[in-house]
């Protein structure tokens, strides 16, 4: 009976039109707005890269403009220079063609932006450090004049060995990624609307299927498990093609270890499967109750974790910890997470702990909320 | 008015649905809000957190750390491995250097190497700004002291001549304005149009109720408009609860840029009720409805910029983009903030292109709807 269970438990998941939609169309369609969305985004807002600007010199102060063009003629350098009018370079600025507008006059410098930000800090520091080492060659002039060649000496040093960088990790340390760690972790507690269908199809008053089960002789243990294992099964399949597409189509970056992606996906699957199973088991409410209850509780465990705003996990973390500890949403993302930065598997296996227990005790208390029950009259 | 009474009665059975996407995507506006604020202030002000270990414990390492102090903001966290990674990934932190033992003596005899350590992403602006900054404070402080003052001296003039000001002009509307919660409107309007009044649509066009409507005295353009009367009624209900709720928050300043973002609302809020009638004569099933509005919501957002700022987006995505409402909304929106160049003409000409948008969808969906109605008969 297990086997007959299992069998028509595994085909009636994967002919249902909603499986495809949410578990494998679903994903996908996200994945591929996320992958337009964030291909360019970590270069484009973080990744260091000169600074396009321009120098609108309304009279001529050859000091800094001698200092501005040697950074740019530098190999690595912070800005690449353009001398135009003053109204040329708003006219650029306006049209992003440069983010920076040094106005210069015969002994000071204004900074003209279109955003504030990074860029804008960047030339603002550069200017007053000019001005700071302007302070003190002026000083060393009027004070000590025959020091000034070794003044101008120390400003010229590179300072390579000045800060030592010590790398962390070789991992993806793209924060974008995290929005598909995110993605596959809420289409893992999508699942969780397979899961209701096992505890709907083994209750009398929310589906015949139920009924006829109530009224059969077979264990609710084994037809229950072997519905949850069938279930399961399916479920895994088709998160697999979301991983699948995912990694080998859009090409994200997820770390070396593919093969434990895949087994991430689904540990996670299982909490998303026996969440449901739970749910569905409560009360005597609708089943439309329990879909928008199920929609709701992933949704919202998938925007806590960062779906929707990246940091929000860390916002959490700073200002209510114990929500990251209890979302199952945020304990799937951890996993793929940490296999992607850290090369040992001790927080991996802390979170893979946690989702188990969670699934455990899903599993448990929907089992005593389905058994034993029984109905006056249908 | 029949038809508007039925309209407002169906939508009535769904209260409990609107208000339950109402409050979740109200919360999630406001916790998403609070979070971005955070965010954004430290990327408008450009004040880093810096983490700093020091290692020397002299006079002169903690006068870099109060000279780092004055531009960044100083977080204390853990220095084990994971926790450094954690803070850099997520950005509680976005640097962290140590000033290493030795320092005051290596500054003494005028040597630069090794004198800090960082754990940091490398090539990334916020590190560059930190490196340009400790190595030109070094330079400034080995400078003075080329120039013949003692060490502390050095430091201390070093310290006045960095605090250097630069003016900085910016072409920007004067706002008081969040801008986020405006541009995240976008999501919570569709979102809430497509999964609380597309059921009500299906229901009003499912057969029984259609063609007991079609067999009374109304006229076909009379029930037509009292619909849209229901639907235009409670979307701006919508409208005015978010941008009442908005009040509140901002204490009731209601400039200039409130009122302009009130009217670019109004124009998406067209748009998203468009999308609930069209949705609804495409879809049948509730979980696809709830499926729809997740893709197009989420889906419209992503590449929009209403999550993510616009000028962060490849030119391939803000070129697909153009094709969308939403990219229209949030680039009106974000002229009230400094992320744009403000004037009038053209935050008026995206509010019209808005409500372009917004026929163009009403009158596919009132196409599809003939064409229905013609198979049906």
């Amino acid at each position: 009976m297990f086997w007959n269970n299992f069998k028509y438990g595994f085909l009636k998941t994967m002919r249902q039109k909603e499986t495809i939609i949410w578990i494998i169309l679903f994903p996908m369609a996200l994945a591929t707005f996320f992958n337009m969305a964030f291909m360019s985004i970590y270069d484009s807002s973080e990744k260091f890269e000169t600074i396009p600007a321009a120098v609108a010199e309304m009279e001529k102060y050859e000091a800094f403009t001698k200092v501005l063009d040697e950074i740019s003629n530098s190999d690595e350098p912070l800005f690449s220079i353009e001398y135009v009018t003053y109204e040329k370079a708003q006219k650029m600025l306006r049209e992003e063609e440069i983010k920076v507008i040094f106005k210069t006059t015969a002994d000071d410098v204004d900074i003209e932006v279109k955003n504030d930000g990074i860029t804008m800090t960047i030339a603002s520091y550069f200017v007053s450090q000019y001005k700071a080492q302007e302070a003190v060659i002026l000083d060393t002039m009027q004070n000590h004049p025959e020091k000034l060649g070794t003044v101008i000496e120390t400003f010229m040093s590179d300072g390579a060995e000045l800060n030592e960088n010590i790398p962390l990790t070789s991992g993806n340390m793209n924060p974008y990624i995290q929005y598909f760690y995110n993605l596959l972790a809420m289409v893992c507690l999508y699942s969780a609307l397979t899961g209701l269908a096992i505890a709907t199809d083994s209750q009398a008053n929310l589906s015949p299927i139920g009924a006829r089960r109530c009224c059969s002789p077979t264990n609710k243990l084994v037809s229950v498990t072997a519905e949850v294992l069938a279930k399961y099964i399916a479920q895994v399949l088709c998160i697999s093609v979301s991983v699948t597409y995912i990694i080998f189509v859009l090409k994200v970056d997820m770390g070396d270890r593919i093969h434990m992606v895949y087994l991430s996906s689904a540990i996670g699957s299982l909490v998303g499967i026996t969440m449901g199973f739970f749910v569905g088991s409560i009360g005597r409410m609708s089943e439309s109750v329990k879909v928008a209850v199920i929609m709701t509780v992933s949704m919202s465990a998938s925007f806590l974790s960062g779906l929707m705003i990246g940091n929000m996990k860390a916002v959490l973390a700073k200002r209510a910890p114990i929500v990251n500890e209890l979302n199952p949403a945020a304990m799937i993302s951890d996993m793929f997470y940490c296999l992607n930065i850290y090369t040992d598997y001790e927080r991996y296996t802390e979170k893979v702990i946690s989702i188990l227990i969670l699934s455990a005790v899903f599993t448990i208390g929907g089992y005593f909320m389905t058994r034993r029950k029984k109905y006056a009259s249908l | 008015m029949h038809l508007f009474k039925i309209f407002m009665k169906i939508s009535l059975t769904k209260i409990s649905t609107i208000i339950m996407y109402m409050v979740i995507t109200f919360v999630m506006s406001v916790v998403g809000i609070t979070s971005t604020v955070e965010n954004n202030s430290i990327y408008v002000n450009t004040r880093l957190k810096v983490c700093i270990v020091n290692e020397d414990n002299s006079p002169e390492s903690y006068a870099l750390e109060e000279y780092i102090a004055t531009m960044h903001d100083i977080e204390n966290i853990e220095t084990n491995k994971d926790t450094l990674i954690d803070s850099l990934y997520y950005q509680r932190v976005n640097y962290v250097f140590t000033i290493k033992e030795g320092y005051a003596e290596k500054l003494e005899r005028s040597e630069t190497d090794g004198l800090f350590s960082n754990c940091t992403v490398p090539g990334v602006y916020t590190t560059e700004l930190m490196d340009m900054q400790l190595d030109n404070y070094v330079k400034t402080v080995l400078g003075y002291k080329a120039s013949g003052c003692s060490l502390d001296e050095a430091v201390e003039k070093a310290a006045s001549a960095l605090e250097y000001e630069t003016d900085i002009k910016m072409n920007t509307l004067e706002s008081s304005s969040n801008v986020t919660y405006f541009n995240f409107l976008a999501y919570v309007f569709i979102s809430i149009m497509i999964m609380a009044f597309s059921p009500v649509f299906i229901t009003i066009n499912s057969k029984e109720i259609r063609n007991r409507t079609f067999c009374s005295p109304i006229p076909v353009l009379q029930q037509t408009f009292q619909s849209m009367l229901g639907l235009t009624v409670c979307s701006m209900a919508v409208v005015a609860i978010f941008f009442i709720a908005y009040g509140f928050m901002c204490s009731f300043t209601f400039d200039r840029s409130y009122w302009l973002a009130f009217l670019n609302g109004v124009a998406f809020m067209l748009v998203a009720a468009g999308l609930s009638l069209l949705v609804s004569m495409l879809v049948k099933s509730p979980n696809a409805v709830t499926a729809v509005a997740n893709i197009l919501g989420i889906g419209m957002s992503f590449l929009c910029g209403v999550f993510v700022p616009q000028e962060f987006l490849g030119d391939e995505v803000l070129m697909i983009a153009r094709f969308l409402p939403a990219y229209w909304y949030v680039k009106a929106n974000d002229m009230l903030t400094n992320t744009a160049v403000f004037s009038i003409n053209e935050y008026l000409s995206y509010i019209i292109i808005e409500l372009l948008f917004a026929a163009v969808i009403f009158i596919l969906a009132m196409v599809i709807s003939k064409v229905r109605v013609k198979e049906k008969s």
